[in-house]
Parts: structure tokens; sequence; C-alpha cells
């Protein structure tokens, strides 16, 4: 598709460009008026990203038959092989709309830290830009940049607006993550070291040293390699998803983070690990994968089930959407591991769908708890005669947390159960003790704080939620409900995505057998180094 | 088959959309809110009879709302299906249901939130409809779902008690744990056959592509999906606690359709259930247990919704006894009479209740059949009916289920046929007993309570006398013959139990007689002996009052450890060693960065001699190099 | 040929005497002063190894050496002269500001 212009580093650069204007007015002496203006501003430009996005992938769309496909090339350091490279296709398109939709319902909810001002649409903004920039990069380099960058906005937002444990929880949401992308950095420089040797000899006129496609194709790392290199990846991604046990540092961040950043952290950021595993790690150690996926099952089955766990013990509304989380994600790992077309399109569904409820969730729970003052669901109670429409939002939401079929959660913990039965039946059976248990936290959440007689109001007001609020949760509901009513235009155009990615994965290891009954592939590998040596030689003599 | 997609569509539609406008509209104008749901139901009641008059023995409508679950190889349409066994269930659900709907007009008059009630009413319907129409398990499995959900949302219906809130969500989570058992099911069958569609299931060749230990796995998910909805052991104690909804409530959702839920997935897979004889067998038993411990724990029940809740629990261990010894269709048949009669006892307990002013102990009631003399009538009647009196409608389906024991082939309960069949006997005779009971103490002799009781109005005894004329005549509907009615979809009954003699009649209404003789002789001509007896069986009754103490025990054996691990997991494993290890992360770092602090001591000569000392090294290495 | 030796031991010597001043003198003045004798002891092996090997590249280093210390010698002193007066000593002990 040739359109003159590069539409998917506009669908970066708006929402950027819209963040960094923001942060003028943060620094305005008319600061009211400023946020004001910058309210406006944001949605318009949010809205404007998802328009831009759905224009994008209509026309990438084409026949009805073709995948979609849109992709665009730019260097950035040629000589070291790392390109701009962007491209959408139904996997990357299901996790940017979720973007998209996310950010739109957050910037539109009323309530916000009564300190953000501008600087609030500002972190939000370029937090939306960034994580979009991880769902459409392909070469790693990009990607990285992008990985790290979403962290920023998110930890500045808690650091200057978050609960009174605000800093510990930042730095320990940033040194968990740092570690993880740290190492996965280094497996990256080597990937790329090692794949410009390999391309090089191959004699294509332009290097994608570090793209994902590119070097899948190449099939060039070793089983040792991949083991070393597919954990650095996988330890990064599973700290950001994150998986059991590496989700320390998300309770305390659910807890101290304004609403509005919670909501976004738990929908969005957890989301990139998901795809991070999908799109990359698959592709490039499939062989890896392969001896992992068991393990993988265990963590993703073990964390539904003690997610749900403790779960049950919580009495802060965050902590429970906290752990929830865990549990909810657990399913998503799980398909993953059983890397049939089936169970992995439930978790890509799955993900997308935890994005919607979980945000939601965490917006409602937000205007409950902001309007009662306390997060303890035991001093909560009896709210649902006096805020019908906020008790009738959160048995919506709360029932698609419970995955109730017709909700879209339904449709991906169903494709992976049933998907991941054929590969893992005892561990699809573990996660089944999640799906009782997931009950019973959710219900037990839902009665305490609604049901029972009422209590002595905390606050003056009788307020339900408003007109803009009530918008945006209908939408959300809305979503949740027709993904899982007429979820099958989703889900065909995830699947083909995800089919590319297995037959990548699953092509590489079969040739990987049979290159291994030939030759080894090491011979190509010293040819770089030898070349500058001579050159070396040459140029002293 | 273009008309019956319409009508099909139409069948499930109609309470759907009638849930909606029931709540938008009835918040405005609360008393056209029952109406519109009543209508609703009485359109899909309608549709129903139409495709049931044209459906025949064997054929079948299919009708496709969306197409689901649909990409790449996977398909699993949103599709309805409707053929003799759906017919039947449709019937009962749309039928039963808009008389009770009826009712609730006149029951729930004076309730605040009366739009959403009927709301949930309709959606209650909407949501059993398709439960009996999915074409595939997932569709099934919809409404399966959306009915505990509606069930929950009505149990919990005055939520501004506690009490009845927990009641809820003790329900939805023990129906939960039964759906587990669903979707295992659906697992192991879509990973072994390739399909879930339920006539595909129905197969032979595709059955046969089950090995046997994942044969038996299914079977047995299958039958405990059944037990949560169906109440058995050991999923069946929130049953009785649902009695805190509305009675209305009680009597559609936990007497005459939800609950039979089970039945109904135990015939519509029927295939599945049989292929393991194990698993019959098992039904069998526990079909039994449940049953003799719920009749038990009826006798000594003094609150009259939960003598019906116990009593429907034990019947629906009847109805499992016919499922165990292979007779689906027998089972069905006490499905339908069982709506019948205990639809009509509930809706005559809750015409009790609101005539005594929200009284629901029997104690406090008595000599109410003045009071209400078409209420006692029709209560009356419908006791007869379910004590298996001869011409009454469960006559004949206890009957015949008693029958089905005897004549069951399964090898694993031939042997032991003979002794079910006498303790199915000695529940019959339980059940008219501790029916009489309730019957004697809430209407005859002397009024024992406050206030001064009333009839209902006639909003609420018409569909009373509806149901007690059908608890009458519905086994003349049903049975001749017996087993005509679903043979297309179930496999046909062996023997005949409609059209016996004036003798065997009689013989087969004795347990229910005796029952009733002996309760009348008790509670009315003889109080001493009676006490005499209580004091006999004392530690009987006390075990029997305390329902046997199944809450307790699950109490003890699963919900505190459940708590306990809970409790363990957050504060020993999560608190203590993941956020421990992320603490000991940040400690590390930082004790790290105090160490290469204490270098850093602000003396030039320090910098100087390290630099020197650095550079040494630097070289020496190099050096070694070259 | 020992000639070089000499001179080169003579340079390692100064040189050791120079780092040695650096580190355990206190006055800043003599630590200035060291490092100046450092300088000289590298100018001295410059123009030893040059001799040796036949050409002026050792020497021509050695007037880059010597105007970078003359510039040097200027602005150290300039910040012993600011050092003095901040503190009214030039002792480097008392210089420790530069700590975390």
């Amino acid at each position: 598709m040739d359109i003159g212009w590069p539409p998917l580093s506009f669908v970066i650069l708006l929402p950027l460009i819209g963040g960094l204007v923001c942060l003028g007015p943060w620094f305005a002496p008319e600061r009211d008026a400023a946020s004001r203006l910058c309210r406006t501003w944001s949605l318009v430009v949010s809205s404007l990203t998802l328009a831009l996005l759905l224009a994008v992938a209509q026309g990438g769309m084409g026949a009805p038959d073709v995948l979609l496909s849109v992709s665009e090339t730019r260097a950035w350091i040629p000589s070291l092989g790392i390109y701009w490279n962007l491209t959408l296709d139904g996997l990357s398109l299901a996790f940017t709309l979720l973007t998209c939709v996310v950010s739109l319902a957050v910037l539109a909810w009323s309530a916000r830290p009564a300190q953000a001002g501008a600087g609030w649409y500002s972190l939000l903004l370029i937090g939306q830009a960034t994580v979009l920039g991880a769902f459409l990069a392909t070469d790693l380099v990009v990607f990285y940049c992008f990985f790290e960058a979403m962290l920023l906005p998110m930890l500045a937002a808690m650091a200057l607006w978050g609960g009174p444990r605000r800093f510990q929880a930042a730095l320990k949401f940033l040194l968990y993550t740092m570690v993880g992308s740290v190492m996965m950095f280094l497996a990256i420089l080597y990937i790329g070291w090692k794949g410009l040797g390999v391309l090089a000899t191959h004699g294509a006129e332009t290097i994608f040293a570090f793209d994902v496609t590119t070097l899948s194709t190449t099939k060039m790392l070793g089983p040792d390699e991949q083991l070393w290199l597919g954990l650095a990846f996988l330890i990064a991604f599973a700290v950001k998803t994150p998986i059991v046990p590496l989700h320390g540092w998300l309770p305390e961040a659910y807890r101290e983070a304004p609403h509005g950043t919670a909501a976004f952290t738990a929908a969005l950021l957890g989301k990139v690990g998901i795809y991070g595993i999908i799109r990359f790690a698959m592709p490039l150690f499939p062989g890896f994968m392969l001896e992992a996926a068991p393990h993988l099952a265990a963590l993703g089955a073990i964390g539904v089930a003690y997610g749900a766990a403790v779960a049950m013990a919580q009495r802060d509304v965050r902590s429970l959407l906290a752990y929830s989380s865990v549990s909810h994600l657990g399913f998503c790992v799980l398909g993953i591991a059983a890397a049939t077309e089936m169970a992995v399109t439930g978790a890509v569904f799955q993900a997308v769908s935890h994005g919607l409820v979980t945000a939601a969730l965490f917006l409602v729970f937000g205007a409950i708890t902001d309007r009662e003052g306390t997060r303890d669901m035991d001093s909560l109670g009896g709210l649902a005669a006096r805020i019908p429409v906020g008790a009738f939002f959160l048995m919506v939401f709360s029932i698609a947390a419970v995955a109730l079929p017709l909700t879209s959660s339904f449709v991906g913990e169903f494709l992976v159960i049933i998907g991941s039965w054929q590969a893992f039946p005892q561990w699809t059976s573990v996660a089944l003790i999640g799906v009782v248990l997931g009950a019973v936290y959710t219900l037990t959440a839902y009665l305490k704080v609604m049901f029972g007689p009422e209590r002595e109001p905390a606050t003056a007001s009788d307020a339900d939620l408003q007109g803009g609020d009530v918008l945006v949760l209908g939408a959300l509901a809305a979503l949740v409900i027709i993904l899982g009513i007429f979820p099958q235009g989703a889900l065909s155009s995830i699947s083909p995505a995800i089919e590319v990615q297995l037959a990548q994965a699953a092509g590489s290891v079969e040739d990987e057998a049979k290159a291994q009954l030939r030759a080894p592939l090491s011979a190509e590998v010293t040819v770089q180094p030898a070349r500058l040596e001579s050159a070396i030689a040459e140029s002293s003599r | 088959m273009g008309s019956g997609d319409l009508r099909l569509s139409l069948v499930v539609l109609a309470p759907a959309l009638g849930a909606l406008l029931s709540y938008v509209i009835g918040r405005r104008s609360p008393k056209l809110s029952g109406v519109i749901a009543s209508g609703a139901v009485l359109v899909s009641f309608l549709c129903s009879v139409l495709l049931w008059q044209q459906v025949g023995a064997t054929g079948s409508f299919t009708a496709t709302l969306s197409s689901w679950i649909s990409f790449g190889d996977v398909s699993l349409p949103l599709q309805l299906y409707f053929d003799k066994l759906s017919a039947v269930m449709c019937l009962v659900v749309t039928g039963v249901g808009f008389l009770i709907h009826l009712y609730s007009i006149g029951y729930m008059a004076h309730d605040e939130s009366v739009a959403r009630f009927f709301s949930y009413l309709n959606l209650f319907v909407a949501a059993m409809l398709v439960l009996v129409l999915g074409k595939s398990l997932p569709v099934i499995f919809i409404g399966w779902e959306g009915v505990g959900l509606c069930s929950y949302l009505l149990i919990g219906f005055w939520f501004a008690n506690t009490e009845y809130a927990k009641a809820g969500r003790k329900a939805f989570v023990m129906n939960r744990i039964g759906d587990v058992g669903f979707i295992v099911a659906m697992a192991v069958l879509y990973t072994q056959c390739g399909t879930l569609d339920v006539v595909e299931l129905g197969q032979g060749s595709v059955l046969s592509k089950l090995p046997a230990g994942l044969a038996f796995l299914a079977g047995l998910s299958l039958f405990v999906a059944a037990t949560g909805k169906s109440a058995q052991i050991p999923l069946f104690t929130w049953l009785p606690d649902a009695m805190a909804g509305p009675t209305p409530v009680s009597a559609l959702i936990h007497a005459a359709t939800m609950v039979t839920a089970g039945i109904y997935l135990m015939g519509r897979m029927h295939g599945i259930v049989e292929l393991d004889p194990a698993v019959p067998a098992i039904i069998m038993w526990v079909a039994l247990v449940t049953s003799a411990i719920a009749a038990l724990t009826a006798l000594a029940q003094n609150d009259i919704k939960k003598v019906l809740a116990y009593s429907t629990v034990s019947q629906l261990g009847f109805m499992f006894l016919a499922v165990g010894a292979g007779q689906y269709a027998i089972a069905l048949c006490h499905v339908v009479t069982h709506a019948f009669f205990k639809a009509c006892l509930f809706l005559s307990a809750g015409s009790v209740i609101h005539g005594c002013h929200h009284e629901q102990d029997m104690r406090r009631m008595g000599g109410l059949a003045k009071a209400m003399p078409i209420t006692a009538i029709c209560y009356g009647v419908a006791t007869l009916a379910i004590a298996g009196i001869c011409p009454f409608a469960g006559y004949y389906s206890k009957h015949a289920i008693l029958g089905a024991i005897s004549g069951t082939t399964n090898p694993l309960l031939v042997a032991a046929a003979p002794f079910i069949g006498y303790a199915a006997t000695a529940i019959a005779v339980c059940t008219a007993f501790y029916m009489a009971r309730s019957f004697i103490m809430t209407f005859l002799g002397g009024y024992r309570g406050e206030g001064h009781p009333h009839e209902a109005p006639l909003v609420m005894t018409a569909p009373v006398g509806v149901l007690a004329l059908l608890s009458v005549i519905g086994g003349f509907l049903l049975v001749h013959p017996i087993t005509s009615f679903v043979t297309g979809p179930l496999p046909a009954t062996a023997g005949e139990h409609g059209s016996e003699g004036f003798v065997s009649l009689l013989i087969g209404s004795l347990p229910g007689l005796f029952g009733i003789a002996l309760a009348a002789y008790l509670f009315l001509v003889a109080p001493r002996e009676k006490e005499l007896l209580r004091r006999i069986f004392s530690p009987v009754e006390k075990l029997c009052g305390g329902k046997f103490y199944v809450d307790e025990i699950l109490q003890v054996l699963v919900v505190t450890p459940c708590r306990k691990i809970s409790g363990i997991a957050f504060r020993a494993v999560d608190q203590r060693i993941v956020e421990g290890s992320g603490s000991a992360l940040g400690s590390v770092t930082q004790a790290v960065g105090e160490l290469t602090c204490r270098i850093t001591t602000g003396q030039v000569t320090t910098y100087v001699l390290l630099m020197f000392i650095a550079a040494a090294a630097f070289f020496s290495v190099f050096s070694q190099v070259r | 040929m020992g000639s070089v030796v000499t001179y080169v031991g003579l340079s390692l010597v100064l040189f050791a005497i120079g780092a040695v001043g650096v580190c355990i003198r206190r006055n800043a003045i003599v630590v200035f002063m060291c490092i100046e004798m450092m300088l000289n002891a590298v100018n001295l092996a410059f123009v030893a190894f040059s001799k040796l090997q036949g050409n002026l590249d050792g020497q021509v280093a050695v007037f880059f050496v010597m105007v970078i210390a003359a510039a040097e010698s200027a602005i150290g002193l300039a910040i012993i002269i600011a050092l003095f007066r901040n503190l009214v000593s030039v002792e480097t002990t008392d210089a420790a500001q530069l700590k975390w």
C-alpha cells in the first residue's frame, strides 16, 4: 500500500506530539483554564489517533481473503542494521485498538488526581504513543526503545500523584522491569551482532539485522543460544505481564498509582509482555519455546489459581484487582504455552478483553472509593440502593471478569481452555480451580461493596456516576458484550496473524532439525570479524 | 424450515427483549412492567406451541443467530435447535413461566423494585430457553450460566439483607463448581471428537472416537455439572438457602425449571452418559443418597418454603434415579409433572406467606383452610400429586421411575436394583408424610399466628388454580402413552407403565396413601403418640433438623481450608517471599551502592591513588595480551 | 646503550617520587610540584628515547608537554589561590566537599 506518507509512524507521532504540546500548559500560570483546554485537546488527539488507526487498518484490509498487513520501513542506523520497521497485522491491530480505546476512556474519565492539571493529559498521551510504538515495531531495537520508554510516563504519574508509598512503588516497579529488560537488551545486541554477520553473507542490499521477521527466517541460533537468549526475553516479558512469581512489583504499583494510571498500566503495559512473547519470543526461539512450554503452562496455570487464591484474602479493592489481573493473565500464558492456533488466538482475545474489563473495573471502583473515602471493602457496603448506575456497571464488569458467556472474557477463556486441554490437560485442570475461586472473590467484593444494609453516608453527596463517565463505561460495556456475542470478526482478524507466527515457529523447528543433521551453521558467523582484521592489516602496511 | 427460524428465534428473543422493556418502561410505570414481562413470555409460549405442533416425532428446526466463535477451522455458531425434547422443556418453561409471571404481578405489587424483578425474571426465561434450545454445548453453556446469574440476582433480590445476598453468592459459587465439570466435558469432547454439536455428539461414529477412560471422564464431568444445577450431593446445600428469594422465584427457578437443567443435560447427552456403565451407576447411588437425605431433612423443617425446597431436592434425586436407570423419557416425564405440582405448591405457599403477612413458620399458621379456601384446595391437590396418589400427575411419573429402577439393565446395578427400589419406595412414603404434615400444619387445626390472614387476589389464585388443574390431569396428557412424547431424541422406554388395571393402580398409590394416612393419624388423631415417637426418635430428629450437618461438613472440609490456603498464599507466600524478594532486590542494590560510596572519601589523594592503581592494572593486563 | 637505561631509570625514579608525593603530601603546592616532577620525568624519557631512535619526534612531544605544563601551572596556581581564599588553607584534606 503506497499512500505517500508513513501512516503507522503517524499513529505513533500523533499522540506523542499531542502529549508534548500539553507539556507547555503544564507550566502555565492559569492552571485551571489550561487544564480544561488540555482535556479537550487530548480527547481530540486520542480520538484522531483511533480514527487514523481504523482508517489504516481499513485501507490495509483490501480484499477479504488477503491478510491484513501494513508495514513501513525507514533507515535509522543502517550501518548497524537498525531500521524503523513498523508492521500492522491482525495481532498488532488487536492490541493497538485496545490501546487507543483504553487511552480514550482514561482520558475521558472525569476523575483525576487533584494536583495533576495539564500534565496528566500530557503523560497519558505520551504513554499511549509509546505503547502504540511497542505494539507496532518489528525491529528489536525500536521495540526495545518503546518497551523502556513506556515505563517513564507511568512512573512519573505514579511518583507525582500517587498514594503515600508512591516512591517505593515506583522504584520497585522500575527495578523489576529494568532487571528484565537489561537482560533482554543484551540478548538483542547479541542477536543483532550475529544477524549482521549472517545476513551480510546473504548479499541482501539492506540488512535488517534486528528485524524479527527477517531474523526468524535465518534460523541462525543454535539450541544453547536459544536457551540463554530466550530466557532473557522471557524474563523481561514475564516481569511485564506479570507471570507468577515475578509479579512482586504489581500489588504495590496498583495500590499507589492514581486510578487512571492504574487502569492504563493494568490494561496495557502487561499486554506488551503477552504480545512480546507471541511476536518476538516464539519466532526467534522456536526450539526453546517448545522446551519451555510445559514450564510456561505450569506457571500460567499456577498463576491463575494462585492469583485467585491470594485475591480472596484481600480487603483493599486495588489489591483485589491486582491479584485478579495475575489470575486472568495466567490464562493468556497458558494459551501461549499450548501453542495451538485456537489457544493462542484465545490468549490474545483474553488479553484484549482483560484490558477492557480491568480498565473499567479500576475506573468504577475508583469512582466508588473516591466517593466513600476508603478502599477497604469491609468498611464499604449497602451502596447498591444509593448509586444504582454504579452498581449496574460494576455488576456488568464483574460478570465479565467472572467470564460468563456473552461477555468477551468468556470467548477468550473458553478458547484457551479448550485449546490448551489437548496439550496440557493437567495444567488446564489446575487453571479451572481459578475459575471457581474467581467467582468467589469477584462476588464477595461485589457483595461487600454493594449489598447489605445501607450505611451512614461517608460523604454528604449522594451523587451517582454522571454523564460523561456513564458514557465511557457504557461504551466499554458495549464493547465487552459486542465482542462476547459477535467475536467472529475480531477472531478471524487475529487468527491468521497467529497462524503466521506459529508457522514461523514450526517451520524453524523443522528446519533446525534438518540443519543439525547436515552441518553446523557456525562457519558463516566468523566472516565479519575476519574481514575487519584484514582491513586493519592492510591499512597498517 | 424458513418459518421455523424466525419463530424459533422469537421464542428466545421475546423474553430477552421483554427483560429490557419491562425495566426501561417499568421504571416509569411499575404497573406495566409485569404486563410486558408476562406478555413476552406468552409470545414465547405461543411460538413454542406452534413449533411443537409442526415438529413431529423426529423432525427438528434449526435457527442460526450468529456465527459466534468461528474462525479458521473452529466453528461454534450460535444456533438454536428445536426437537421433541426441547419442545417439552420449552413448553414447560414458557407455560409454567407465564403462570408464575402472572402470579408475580399480584405478589410483587407492593415492592419498590418491581421493574427490576420482572426484568430479571424475563432474563431468566430467556436464558433457560437458550439452555434447552442450544444446538451445541457452548450455546447450552450460555443458558446454563445465564440461569445461574439470574438465580444469583433473584435470590439476592432483597440485597439489603446481607444473609440473602450471601445465599445468592453461595448458589452461584456452588453452581460454578458444577460448571467446571461442564467445561471439562467440553474440553474432552472437543479434543477427542472435534465437535461440540449435540446432534453430532449423539452419533455413534463420533462417540466411538472417545477412548474408554475419557468417556468415563466426559460422562462424569457432565454429571458433576448436573449436580451443581440440579442440587445433588455434594452441591445441594445452596438450594434450601436459595429460598431467600421472593417466592415466585423459588417456584419458577428453584423448583420448576432451572433445577431440572441437569436432567435435561443428561437426557440431551445420554449417548455420552451411557458410554461407560460406571457413570449411570454413580448417578444412581448419588441420586438415592441425595433423595433420602433431603426427604429425611424435610421431615423436621418448620419453614414452609424449606420443606418444599428439600422436597425439590428429593424429587430431583428421583429424576436422577430414572436417569441412572437409563430411562430418560421417564425422568423427563417427572420433570414435567414435578414442574406442575411443585410450582403449584410454591405458589400456594407464596399465597399463604402473602396472606399471613410474610410469616413462613408453619408453627405459627394453622387453620388457614377457612381463610383461604382456594389456596388450600390447590395445595391439597398438589400434595396428593407429589405423594403419588393414583389419578394425579405425580403418580404416573413416580410409579414409572420405580418400575424403571427394577428394570435396569446396567451390569453394575442389576444386583442392587431391588434394594434401590425398596429405598425409593420408602422415600416415596416419606415424601407423602412430610407433605401431608405441611398441609395439616398450615391449613388444618386452629390458627396459631397473629393478625388476620386473607385470601390472595384473583391474579394470584388463577395461575395457582391452573397449575392445580395441571397437577390433576398432567399425568393423562403425558402418559398416554408415556413413552411417545420424546421418543425421537431419547431412547425408547422399555415396558408399559400407563395401561394397568384398577388394582395395580391402587397398589401403586399405596406408598403415598400410607404416608398421608400416617401423617393424618399422628397429627390429627393421636398427638400423644406423636410426642412419644418424637421422644424416641429425638436423635434422628436432631440430625434431620440439623440438615445432616452437610453445610457444617462442607464448611470444615472445603470453605475453611480454602480461606486458610488463601490467607497463607497471601501472607506467607506473597507478602514474604514474592514481595520480599522484590524488596531484597532493592536492598541489595542499595547495599552495593552504599559500599561503593565508601571509596568516595572526598580526599584527592585517595582518588589519585585509585587512578594509579587502575592505570597500573590496565597496563599490566594489556601487556599480557600482547 | 647503557646510557639510555640510566636516563629511563632516572625518569622512572623521578616519576615514582612525584607519584608518591601526589599521593601522600597534603599541601596543595607540594602536590602541584610533584605533578610537575612527574611531567618532567616523562620529558626526560621522551628525550632519551628520541636520542635512541635517532629522530626528533620525542623532542617535539617534549615541547608540547612543556606548553601544557605552563598552562597547567597557571590554572593550577589560580585554583590554589581560590582554594586558599575559601578555606584559608591549602591542605588537600580540608577540600573534601566532593563526596556523597
